[in-house]
């Protein structure tokens, strides 16, 4: 009986241990940028895409707390005006959460689609604020190139986000289903 | 006009209402966030102490971690550029055949620039001295052009001084902490750096604009520009030191004339920042 419960609370362990290293890995590609031809800079945002596969599959296990962190991080190793990312990534998440079960319903070439239109939401919000913070128009080329490059990779990283959220599935008590 | 305000009122309530804010603390987390983003546009000299000392605890992991995503990034970067090698190679041969005769060129002027400053018994410019250091962070996104750098040696650079990459300037440092230093890219918005136009010695501030070109700011109007004129500092506002290669001009499609810096400022890795030498000219 000790050694089922030493069992059952290993899984508990490693399967969201593997989640949140996945996550990690996802974060630190965001500090790094992809030499692209014809791209000049381009930095996909695999963060995103995690909160809003996250938000629509497993809204509980991406607390607002830890995204609220991820945000700060980004603010400060990334030199932004701090809590601007905190509070868009929040926002994207609340916003997804509150459409979860419209987009569960739908077939995953409509999720996509929702994902390149938040990325260019996302993104234009980030352009107007900097153009703002910095009385300048920035340009908006590689801003496309953002969009474009986050879209196509989304599929990508929703593959193995899916393969990770059947991992958890053992652990689909309450506290990871938990939405309105 | 009192039942239009309750109306107005209960709309607003059972919006509030409808957006459930109760879930998970969004609420509290998203004001938290408002605030400090408030508090950071308003006193950002705190803010960028408090972000300088997070990058260096997050330094030592972050040079680890980013190592295989680096590599990664490098390997499609190769990869891109697989396809353009041959005629890259044909090219660099034909220009390394132009610089072997520039460089005996170059030797021979130097002896003699050298020789003529001492018989008019000039100060001859001190040796510059370079920190090297490698590129943690590629903090340059499509709104901010900054890199964290870091090296054994960091205890030696201060805030103001030159970096240099490959050929050319790249920027210059911002903020320095206990283990990473920040670099302002002249290609950020921010960035403002005094050049002068080789040939005529046309003077012109140098304004980053988040793009790979730089644009040239306050020229006078009786300057003559020419494509393929070199672009180095001048040293004024004793920040960069004079004579730091910094790109060549050129006319962009629309006709004006921009500057192409010598350096591929997305794809630096190792860069170096100059010391001790304080060629700039301090109109303070």
């Amino acid at each position: 009986m000790s050694d089922l419960h030493f069992f059952s609370g290993w899984n508990n362990l490693w399967r969201p241990g593997i989640v949140h290293i996945f996550l990690f890995f996802l974060y630190v590609m965001n500090l790094v940028s992809f030499p692209l031809p014809f791209t000049g800079e381009i930095r996909p945002y695999f963060i995103l895409m995690v909160i809003y596969y996250w938000a629509i599959f497993r809204p509980g296990f991406l607390l607002s707390a830890f995204v609220f962190v991820l945000g700060l991080l980004y603010d400060l190793i990334l030199g932004f005006p701090i809590g601007l990312h905190a509070f868009l990534f929040l926002g994207v998440q609340f916003l997804i959460i509150r459409q979860r079960l419209f987009l569960m319903g739908q077939t995953f070439i409509m999720i996509w689609i929702g994902f390149f239109f938040l990325c260019l939401a996302f993104v234009s919000v980030e352009w107007i604020f900097f153009s703002f913070y910095s009385s300048h128009l920035l340009p908006l080329s590689s801003l496309l190139g953002i969009v474009i490059f986050s879209g196509v990779l989304f599929p990508v990283v929703s593959f193995f986000l899916s393969l990770l959220s059947k991992l958890l599935l053992p652990l689909s008590g309450a506290h990871l289903m938990k939405s309105k | 006009m009192r039942n239009n305000k309750k109306k107005i009122s209960g709309v607003s309530t059972g919006f509030i209402q409808s957006l459930n804010f109760s879930f998970d603390g969004h609420a509290f987390f998203l004001v938290c966030s408002a605030v400090l983003l408030i508090f950071g546009l308003a006193r950002p000299e705190h803010t960028n102490k408090i972000s300088l000392q997070v990058v260096d605890i997050v330094s030592p992991a972050m040079a680890v971690l980013s190592f295989p995503v680096k590599s990664l990034a490098e390997a499609v970067g190769n990869i891109s550029n697989a396809a353009t090698i041959r005629a890259e190679n044909v090219e660099l041969k034909l220009e390394n055949e132009r610089l072997r005769e520039w460089y005996q060129v170059a030797l021979m002027l130097e002896a003699e620039n050298q020789s003529l400053k001492e018989l008019l018994s000039l100060e001859i410019d001190p040796q510059r001295q370079y920190v090297a250091a490698y590129v943690l962070s590629d903090a340059a996104t499509g709104f901010t052009k900054s890199i964290i750098i870091a090296s054994k040696e960091i205890n030696k650079v201060n805030i103001d001084q030159a970096v240099l990459a490959g050929d050319g300037l790249v920027g210059r440092i911002i903020s320095v902490g206990q283990n990473a230093a920040r670099v302002l890219l002249i290609n950020d918005v921010h960035s403002r750096v005094p050049v002068v136009i080789e040939g005529g010695q046309q003077k012109a501030i140098l304004s980053g604009n988040g793009g790979a070109y730089l644009d040239l700011k306050y020229l006078s109007a009786e300057t003559i520009l020419k494509e393929g004129k070199r672009v180095v500092t001048s040293g004024h506002g004793a920040v960069f030191p004079k004579g730091l290669p910094v790109g060549v001009l050129f006319k962009n499609k629309k006709g004006m004339y921009q500057v192409k810096p010598y350096t591929d400022i997305n794809r630096v890795s190792y860069v170096r920042v100059i010391q001790s030498e304080n060629n700039a000219i301090d109109y303070e």
